[in-house]
């Protein structure tokens, strides 16, 4: 069975003039141990899937799965990683990591434990009592996926983590998150508007479209694991990104086919 | 915070660096005092200015000796402090539940927000008269004009703390499933606490402030009555005196509450 299911989902919000359909006919499934990216144009409603497979917003038809349980809650089989951290500013990292477990009733000294394990898998060993605040982006982000592991959740959902990153911090991170990921191999869900990432990132990609949104593609990653920088020069990666490009903005995208010419 | 960036940029010469940043702030204010004081006693005693209406510093100082040598003042001073004491603690044990609760539930909110804004934009000390006709002209109708007066400012400034939390944060507990108990809590407690302080010490002046107007309306003991019966006598030394100790009372309380501020965001300190 499917780790994740989407059967017909449709998200819509209240607006003025009747509701806005944000998503409609999402159907798509995500299997256990799968690195699912949703790529697509901004707007197009992918952050609202991965919030309503949160349970942190509701989903107006059709249903969401996690394994034979239907969506309706956050629950502790499924943990976000947010775009912007949204890490609490006046806890300390450690602090910030037990946040989750904290919330579950885990005894201190159990969660704190945990907290460590996880600041040390992320590359954070000797942060536990900084303050976020302290922290580049890239930093805080990581303590984010801290946070979120830390709960041990079995679906981890990645709303373009690493968004507000630089160009270079994104692809160490990207890289990062291959490494952590390979540990247990979660499942993943992980939003972006970045063909690389999308990509480099996934076994499969589910690309949305804009208006409707719905999914226009679905395309199967075929990459050797473990990935590092190397695969993004490789021919296949590049077929893939030339096709997404195609999908997205309706040309083949040459800046990445093409070496500089300089 | 560009400022600091550049100050740090600079290479720190020997002097910079032995005297710690802070310092220097309280070395310019406490300069800019004693000029103004000086200059204050030195144009009394040259005669520039008529000494009967603005008294010089030395005056004032030697009216306050008397004032505390006779016992006239401890006894004003305790009445006076009692009524802020009970007033602006009222108002704090009252205000920052109330407020809280408003920033929190919706319900609440909309019950005593028509409420609290009216009474947050009339000049309540103009009701001072009716407190006085229905609790008396003793202490029971300062402290109740005074717990008007800053309770309401308690509230907006506790429900403003609620409501400024990053709605990210309350998003990412609820992710969490955090219960609304734990994100009441949690979250928005810790977020809003900087907020409530400061409406605490906004709170502070307005309870000083209205503890004085009120003794001034009437009465038989405190500060304002002092200032009102020197007043009248055109004893400007002792009226000054009385004055200036009502500012530092209010720069200290204010201070303080500062303090508690700082201590309640360490997160903020290495900023």
């Amino acid at each position: 069975m499917a780790q994740i299911s989407y059967d017909h989902v449709e998200i819509a919000y209240p607006g003025k003039d009747g509701p806005f359909v944000a998503v409609e006919d999402f159907t798509a499934e995500v299997e256990q141990g799968q690195f699912v990216t949703i790529v697509g144009p901004s707007g197009c409603g992918k952050s609202s899937v991965l919030m309503a497979t949160d349970g942190l917003l509701a989903a107006s038809g059709g249903a969401i799965q996690i394994g034979d349980r239907t969506v309706s809650r956050p629950g502790k089989d499924r943990a976000v990683v947010f775009q912007d951290a949204s890490l609490l500013p006046w806890r300390t990292i450690e602090s910030n990591v037990a946040f989750g477990l904290e919330m579950q009733g885990v005894g201190k000294q159990e969660r704190l434990a945990a907290a460590r394990r996880y600041i040390d898998l992320v590359g954070l060993s000797g942060r536990e009592r900084s303050y976020p605040h302290q922290l580049s982006g890239g930093m805080r982000q990581r303590v984010g996926i801290a946070r979120a592991l830390a709960i041990d959740p079995e679906v981890l959902l990645m709303d373009e983590p690493f968004g507000a990153l630089d160009a270079q911090t994104r692809e160490v991170m990207a890289t990062e998150l291959l490494r952590i990921w390979d540990v247990d191999r979660k499942t993943v869900l992980f939003v972006t508007h970045s063909l690389d990432e999308a990509i480099f990132l996934a076994d499969k990609v589910l690309v949305m479209g804009d208006r409707p949104s719905r999914i226009i593609e679905v395309i199967d990653v075929d990459l050797p694991r473990p990935r590092d920088e190397a695969v993004r020069e490789s021919e296949a990666y590049i077929r893939y990104r030339a096709r997404l490009a195609e999908l997205l903005f309706g040309k083949p995208a040459a800046t990445v086919a093409v070496p500089a010419a300089s | 915070m560009t400022i600091a960036l550049s100050r740090r940029a600079r290479p720190a010469t020997a002097a910079s660096a032995a005297r710690r940043p802070s310092a220097g702030k309280y070395v310019v204010g406490i300069v800019s005092v004693v000029v103004v004081l000086a200059l204050w006693q030195l144009s009394g005693t040259l005669g520039w200015i008529p000494v009967a209406y603005t008294s010089t510093p030395l005056a004032v100082l030697g009216a306050g000796g008397t004032l505390i040598g006779s016992g006239e003042l401890g006894a004003n001073v305790v009445s006076s402090l009692a009524i802020f004491a009970i007033g602006f603690g009222g108002g704090a044990v009252i205000g920052v539940p109330l407020g809280m609760l408003m920033g929190w539930r919706l319900r609440a909110r909309q019950t005593f927000e028509p409420l609290v804004t009216a009474v947050y934009l009339t000049p309540s000390i103009v009701l001072l008269p009716i407190f006085v006709l229905a609790l008396g002209i003793g202490p029971a109708s300062k402290v109740a004009i005074v717990f008007i007066e800053c309770v309401i400012t308690i509230v907006v400034n506790s429900m403003a703390g609620i409501r400024e939390t990053d709605p990210r944060l309350v998003r990412a507990a609820r992710s969490f499933q955090a219960s609304d108990w734990a994100i009441f809590m949690r979250v928005l407690l810790p977020s809003a606490l900087p907020t409530i302080v400061a409406g605490l010490r906004l709170g502070v002046g307005r309870a000083v402030i209205t503890v004085v107007v009120a003794e001034l309306y009437g009465g038989t003991i405190g500060i304002g009555v002092l200032i009102s019966q020197y007043g009248t006598a055109l004893r400007i030394a002792p009226l000054m005196f009385l004055v200036i100790l009502v500012g530092v009372f209010g720069y200290v309380a204010s201070a303080l509450l500062r303090r508690v501020e700082v201590a309640v965001t360490p997160w903020r300190r290495e900023r």
